[in-house]
C-alpha cells in the first residue's frame, strides 16, 4: 500500500501536465466525470478507458505495467459489487439465486461506467500534485482552516510514515511477526507508539512553525501556471467527440 | 442453481482471503450522480456540526492546529498498514473507531473527509463523487455509534476492554451495513425491491467485513491498554480525561 501512495505522488510531480493550470485540469476532469456517470453508456465507458490509457500511458508518460496495477486496485470491490447486482434471490418454499440476461448487462455497465470514471480520476491524480489540488480548493472558497488542515497533513503523512517504516523494520529485526499473536501485540503496539511519536511531533512542530512568525496564516509561493491554448482546445475536442459519440449512439447500447 | 451457488461462495470466500481488502470504499463511479448528491447533502450537517467544533478547538488555543492535522495523518496511516492476519491475506484497519474514542467522534467527521479524499487521491480508494456516501458510511456512522457505544457502556460501569471491544466491533460493522444499504438503494432488486438487495450486498461482503470488524476490535482494545499505560500525558493533552 505505502508503494502505492509514494508511486501516485511521485508520478504527478514528475507529470508533464504538472505545468499547466490545476483549475482547468479540475474542471476538464469533472466535465468528464459529469458525462461518463450521467451517459452511463457501456460504448461511451470503454471509449473513456481506453483513450484514457493512451493519455496516461503516451502523454503522462506512465508506464503501462503501473498503470495495469494502478486499474487493477478498484477491481476487488467492482468484482463483487457486480456480483451482488447480477444475482436474484428469489424466496419462496425454497431460496433460489439466479441471473438474468438484464441484471448481466447492468453489472457490465456499471463495471464499464466504474472503471471508465476511475481512468478519468487517474489522469487527474497522476498530473497534479497535492498542492496544486489545495489551491483549487481554496479558488472554490472552501473554508480556510479545511486548507491549511489539508496542506499540513499531507506534510506528516511522509513523516509518520516514515516513522512507521523505522519501527516496522525494528520490530522484525527482533522477530515481531514470528507467529500470529505476536504480530497482534507488536502491530497494536507500533502503532500506540506511532500515536506517542506523532502527539510529540505535532508540539515540536507548532514551536517550529511559531518560532518562523505563525500567527494563524499559512503562505505559500503559487508555482508559476501556464494557459496554454492549444491544450485546452484539444481538451474541448475531447469532450466534443464524448458528446459526438452519444448522439451516434442515440438508440443503441446500453 | 445449486453449482452457481457453490460456484459464488468458493469465489467470494477465495476472493476474501487472497484480496487486498480495502475496507468497504465506494469506488469513483459507482453510484449515479443523484445518489451522490444526496449523500453529500445528508452528511453536511454532521460536516457542519464537526467544523463548528474545530473552529472552537482553534479559538481556544491555535495550537490544536498541529494535533489535528497529526491525528488526521495518524488515521491515513492506520488504515493504510496491513492488519496481521491468520489467512495471509491483506486487509486494512479503518481506524476510525480507534480515532472517535481517541479524539471524539464530531472532529473525526471532519479530518475523515481530509483523510478520505487524501485516500481517493493517493490511493485511487474512493473517489471524488462518491466522497459523500464514503463520508456518511466511514467519518460519520462509524465514529459516531463507536462513540456513543463507548460512551454509554462506560456509563454503565462495564469492564473498560470490553466496551472498546464492543464499540470498535459495532463502528465497523455499522460502517459495513452503512454502505451495504447505501448500495441497495443505488441497485434495488427487480424482486424484493431494497430490502433483498442490501441482503444481497451484506451477504456478497460478509466474508471480508466481518472476520476485519473482530480483529479491529481486538487491536483496538491492545492499543488503547497500551496508551493508557503509557501515554497518560501525551492522552491528557488531546482532551482524553478517563481513568487507567
Amino acid at each position: 500500500m505505502e508503494k502505492h501512495f509514494e508511486q501516485i505522488d511521485y508520478f504527478a510531480y514528475h507529470s508533464p501536465f504538472r505545468k499547466y493550470s490545476a483549475m482547468s485540469k479540475f474542471i476538464f476532469t469533472m466535465t468528464l466525470l459529469l458525462l461518463c456517470l450521467y451517459f452511463n453508456n457501456i460504448a461511451i465507458s470503454c471509449y473513456i478507458i481506453v483513450t484514457m490509457l493512451l493519455i496516461n500511458v503516451l502523454k503522462n508518460n506512465i508506464k503501462l505495467y503501473d498503470y495495469i496495477v494502478m486499474l487493477s486496485i478498484p477491481f476487488v470491490f467492482v468484482f463483487f459489487g457486480c456480483i451482488a447486482i447480477a444475482i436474484e434471490i428469489h424466496f419462496e418454499n425454497h431460496i433460489i439465486i439466479y441471473v438474468t440476461k438484464q441484471t448481466v448487462l447492468k453489472s457490465i455497465c456499471v463495471m464499464a461506467r466504474t472503471f471508465g470514471a476511475v481512468s478519468i480520476l487517474y489522469f487527474f491524480t497522476l498530473s497534479t500534485p497535492i498542492y496544486q489540488m489545495v489551491f483549487v480548493f481554496q479558488k472554490l472558497h472552501i473554508p480556510k482552516i479545511l486548507t491549511e488542515l489539508m496542506y499540513i497533513t499531507y506534510r506528516y503523512l511522509f513523516i509518520l510514515i516514515e516513522i512507521q517504516h523505522q519501527i516496522k523494520i525494528a520490530a522484525i529485526s527482533r522477530l515481531g511477526y514470528c507467529d500470529i499473536k505476536t504480530s497482534l501485540k507488536t502491530f497494536s503496539s507500533c502503532i500506540a507508539n506511532l500515536f506517542i511519536l506523532s502527539l510529540k511531533k505535532a508540539q515540536k512542530h507548532y514551536q517550529a512553525m511559531e518560532a518562523r512568525c505563525y500567527t494563524g496564516e499559512l503562505l505559500f509561493l503559487q508555482e508559476k501556471q501556464y494557459y496554454n491554448k492549444t491544450t485546452t482546445i484539444k481538451a474541448t475536442l475531447y469532450i466534443l467527440s464524448i458528446l459526438l459519440l452519444k448522439i451516434v449512439l442515440r438508440g443503441q447500447a446500453l | 442453481m445449486k453449482k452457481l451457488m457453490f460456484f459464488i461462495i468458493t469465489f467470494s470466500a477465495t476472493f476474501g482471503i487472497l484480496s487486498n481488502v480495502y475496507a468497504m470504499h465506494i469506488m469513483e463511479g459507482y453510484l449515479a450522480p443523484s445518489h451522490c448528491i444526496v449523500w453529500s447533502i445528508i452528511s453536511l450537517p454532521f460536516l457542519f456540526w464537526g467544523f463548528y467544533r474545530i473552529q472552537k478547538l482553534l479559538e481556544k488555543d491555535r495550537k490544536n492546529i498541529t494535533l489535528l492535522a497529526m491525528a488526521a495523518a495518524f488515521i491515513f496511516v492506520i488504515s493504510s498498514l496491513k492488519i496481521p492476519s491468520v489467512t495471509g491475506s491483506c486487509s486494512h484497519m479503518t481506524g476510525t473507531a480507534l480515532g472517535a474514542i481517541l479524539f471524539g467522534a464530531s472532529p473525526v467527521a471532519v479530518l475523515g473527509i481530509i483523510v478520505l479524499l487524501f485516500q481517493a487521491i493517493l490511493l485511487a480508494h474512493g473517489g471524488l463523487t462518491t466522497l459523500g456516501a464514503n463520508v456518511f458510511s466511514m467519518a460519520i456512522a462509524g465514529p459516531f455509534l463507536s462513540y456513543a457505544v463507548y460512551k454509554i457502556l462506560k456509563k454503565c460501569h462495564t469492564n473498560t476492554k470490553v466496551s472498546i471491544f464492543i464499540a470498535a466491533f459495532l463502528g465497523d460493522f455499522f460502517t459495513y451495513c452503512i454502505t451495504s444499504i447505501q448500495l441497495a438503494f443505488a441497485y434495488p432488486s427487480l424482486e424484493g425491491g431494497i430490502v433483498t438487495s442490501i441482503f444481497k450486498f451484506l451477504g456478497v461482503f460478509a466474508p471480508t467485513q466481518l472476520p476485519l470488524a473482530v480483529i479491529e476490535g481486538i487491536l483496538t482494545v491492545i492499543i488503547m491498554i497500551i496508551l493508557q499505560t503509557y501515554a497518560l500525558p501525551e492522552m491528557k493533552l488531546i482532551g482524553f480525561e478517563r481513568e487507567v
